[in-house]
């Protein structure tokens, strides 16, 4: 389900407005007038895109923004030559486009942008677009409408005031939300009032100053509401203080905390709540934020896999656990790398195709930084793991078949990992017990396979067993792989080729091997498991 | 040598200035718009925008500038150190708001503009709407601000305010006088106070090449051709000034030099070095 950040007094002041008759007669002007779109049509020729092409770094913010607030990235985003800080959404629910400053694009930080595009996003998300151009046309709207002037025009215009004042904590919330955090959000709101952002710090350790409360509109005369709309329209960011206070506030609260956890903890705001109240929960997770936005890798692992299963005070989210296993991987956590192979082998949503070559390479790093499979990989989850019951005992079967016929050599196309499983039943450096720590190792992955595999690069093809499959290295590109019950299961067919049999499952080439009895090849002894299966009913 | 003193306002206000605001606050009008905006509460609301909406200079944000506004208010007798708000995307330098209790409002963009400059500049500029506070500017700029945006809310007869309307802007133009007195004052510059003049309409480099103030000052006969005039040109040139609110640039310049002739190179008792 989608979290909603919507303020609260949004939806009532919206009400309040489309209620007014005389709103919805400005409504229905503005799509006369305006339905065209005329100036939404003009963008492409006055305005440079931002593409993954034309500008990839400023495209890529912008679909970390929208992936954050779990938006399709399917708004066109247009660059403009513009000395003003900020972005505007043109057009009309549904069919809009964000155009962003050129000034923004050169004096914001990447964390500022995303929060520049979390903003707009969050009108769009909320239907704002046409109200909000609605707001800014009032004048012009009301100046068409025979007789319309006065108290009626200017209360009006107030309403839409009202609204526009809570779509903008909205868009606040939507800003702290893609950018991660409360701080971009609050430099931007800073920036535009005229400061240079860094004041953001003094206004957070002086604490939330006494602002004016913003009286009700309507109780202002005639004059005092003319004024007021006069001022708004004339300061650059009008309420910005407000709106700046409003965010700190939403930004420490409970629904920040519970559905947008990372902003929470993440927030000065929301740290500052904790260490208010020690000995919570919270206090954990706030040093674990800390360390994690620290760099240190273990924490960035833990808080990565934490918000990919949600719980423990910490809301499910798959874009901030990948943000923070890829942190950790980049540093060549092999808790990262590992939780964004399993991510990979699966896929992650849309936020992350499946992969199966990326992860095992995932898998591969892991185990040369010394990984450990988890404890829940040990339970064979998914059905494509782990070698089906019944077929232990038929390869312990095959394989004292062939240790009776050539105990004590080894032959290079069967590659071993080291043991540490610790269990001595057989003679140490048997085939049979190797072979078998090798295929039900449950410390082991099959990145451990690889690094045994290297070792015998002088071979053409080299052939791991692991408790997940069979991984084979053709000596370019990632391994391959294919599962234990794919193998069992699968159409193998065979064709005397070369110097032996290649094998076929599913009409994928999978290996060769020769035929004769006093060879001892993995793939042989593979195909002698797969038949005895089949004996068996499989 | 330059030192520090405290100013009466008759030592800095130009006489225009001073004559302009008693008739100003004398004006039937005006006293009737000023009983209006109480009564609507029209500069509770203005304030509030600005505290709602512009970043308030303190002494933890922007300590220089909050120690600008502490020197001059010393300096030209205001008890009370006023508000100073930053705003972006405002087309003036530095502003007078606000009517019993005035405040500054300074634009980032002319903050941006002056940061490469001399920091006594911004310093004199602060200086001299800070002594125009206390000269009573406030209330003037505020008649000044009723008159622009609320002209249709009034509820006055347009000829009562047609007539203050000329007297406003009239004397729009001639505060800046006092201004530019108060910046010589606070910071003893002649050659700075001129450069103020022009520092938002030319840039840096070009302002530096007219060496303004000093003996070779390339702007003093540009200025006198204005006044010399050339007959109806001249005229006409002298009536269009008149006629607009905004300072005129060779009228501020001539003020300003005759000021610092009238109080000599060391100004008042030493305060104004050349």
């Amino acid at each position: 389900m989608t979290a909603q950040f919507q303020h609260e007094e949004e939806k009532e002041r919206l009400k309040a407005l489309t209620g007014s008759a005389g709103f919805r007669k400005l409504l229905d002007l503005f799509h006369q007038v305006y339905g065209d779109l005329t100036s939404f049509a003009r963008l492409p020729g006055r305005n440079f895109p931002i593409t993954a092409g034309t500008e990839p770094d400023l495209y890529e913010l912008y679909q970390t923004a929208a992936e954050r607030l779990q938006m399709k990235p399917d708004v066109p985003v247009y660059l403009s030559f513009d000395h003003s800080l900020g972005a505007e959404t043109v057009g009309t629910d549904g069919n809009c486009a964000i155009v962003l400053t050129s000034e923004c694009a050169e004096r914001f930080s990447s964390e500022q942008l995303l929060a520049v595009f979390g903003h707009e996003l969050a009108h769009i998300r909320y239907g704002h677009v046409c109200f909000l151009n609605i707001e800014r046309l009032s004048d012009d709207l009301l100046a068409r409408i025979p007789l319309a002037g006065g108290l009626a025009a200017e209360s009006l215009k107030t309403l839409l005031l009202k609204w526009k004042l809570t779509a903008e904590y909205t868009a606040d919330r939507g800003a702290a939300i893609a950018a991660g955090r409360m701080e971009p959000a609050l430099k931007n709101l800073l920036c535009g009032m005229g400061g240079s952002g860094e004041e953001g710090e003094i206004f957070l350790e002086t604490g939330p100053r006494i602002l004016p409360q913003l009286p009700e509109l309507q109780d202002f005369s005639l004059a005092g509401q003319a004024l007021l709309q006069i001022l708004a329209k004339e300061f650059e960011l009008p309420f910005g203080n407000l709106r700046a206070a409003r965010l700190r506030e939403w930004c420490g609260s409970k629904q920040c905390r519970e559905q947008f956890s990372p902003v929470y903890y993440r927030s000065f705001s929301g740290q500052e709540r904790v260490k208010r109240e020690p000995g919570l929960q919270e206090e954990k997770l706030r040093l674990l934020h800390e360390a994690a936005e620290g760099g240190h890798p273990k924490a960035q692992s833990r808080l990565g896999s934490a918000y990919l299963r949600g719980g423990q005070g910490l809301a499910e989210s798959l874009s901030w656990g990948l943000h923070y296993l890829r942190q950790a991987a980049l540093q060549k956590d092999p808790g990262g790398l590992y939780g964004l192979g399993v991510c990979f082998w699966g896929g992650a949503g849309k936020e992350l195709p499946e992969d199966k070559k990326r992860a095992a390479w995932l898998f591969e790093l892991a185990a040369e930084q010394g990984m450990k499979a988890p404890a829940e990989m040990e339970k064979g989850a998914g059905p494509d793991t782990g070698v089906p019951s019944g077929a232990e005992s038929l390869v312990r079967q095959v394989l004292a078949w062939y240790q009776s016929r050539d105990s004590g050599k080894e032959k290079g196309e069967v590659c071993f990992c080291p043991s540490f499983s610790g269990k001595e039943e057989e003679p140490a450096g048997s085939l049979l017990s190797r072979l078998r720590e090798y295929l039900w190792i449950p410390e082991k992955d099959p990145v451990y396979a690889f690094e045994a595999q290297q070792k015998n690069l002088a071979q053409e093809q080299t052939t791991a067993l692991t408790r997940y499959g069979i991984y084979w290295y053709a000596g370019r590109g990632l391994p391959e792989r294919v599962s234990w019950r794919e193998f069992l299961a699968g159409e193998l067919t065979g064709e005397t080729g070369g110097e032996g049999i290649e094998l076929k499952l599913n009409g994928r080439p999978i290996g060769e091997y020769k035929s004769g009895e006093k060879e001892c090849s993995v793939w042989g002894i593979l195909v002698k498991i797969r038949a005895l299966w089949e004996k068996q009913g499989g | 040598m330059y030192k520090e003193k405290q100013y009466e306002v008759s030592q800095f206000r130009h006489e225009r200035d001073s004559r302009l605001i008693g008739d100003m606050m004398q004006n039937e009008a005006a006293e009737k718009i000023f009983a209006w905006a109480g009564k609507e509460g029209l500069e509770d609301i203005y304030r509030g925008m600005y505290e709602m909406s512009c970043i308030a200079v303190t002494e933890e944000n922007l300590p220089e500038i909050a120690g600008m506004a502490k020197r001059a208010s010393r300096m030209f007798g205001l008890r009370k150190i006023p508000r100073i708000y930053l705003r972006r995307g405002y087309e003036q330098t530095i502003e007078i708001g606000g009517l019993a209790n005035p405040f500054l409002v300074v634009s980032s963009d002319f903050l941006e503009l002056t940061a490469e400059e001399d920091p006594r500049l911004l310093s004199g500029m602060i200086a001299g709407r800070i002594a125009g506070i206390r000269a009573g500017h406030g209330r003037g700029m505020m008649l000044f601000w009723i008159l622009e945006t609320l002209l249709g809310y009034l509820p006055i007869p347009a000829f009562l305010v047609k007539g203050l309307e000329a007297l406003v802007n009239e004397w729009n133009r001639c505060r800046y006088f006092t201004y530019d007195r108060a910046f010589l004052l606070a910071e003893g510059d002649y050659t700075l106070a001129q450069r103020s003049l022009f520092i938002q309409i030319l840039p840096g480099e070009i302002l530096d090449r007219f060496a303004l103030g000093s003996p070779k000052d390339r702007y003093t006969p540009q200025a006198d051709r204005f006044w010399e005039g050339l007959g109806a040109e001249g005229a006409i040139r002298t009536l269009n000034s008149l006629r607009m609110d905004d300072p005129w640039i060779p009228e501020r310049y001539r003020e300003l030099k005759k000021f610092r002739e009238t109080i000599g190179r060391d100004g008042y008792d030493g305060t104004v070095s050349a």
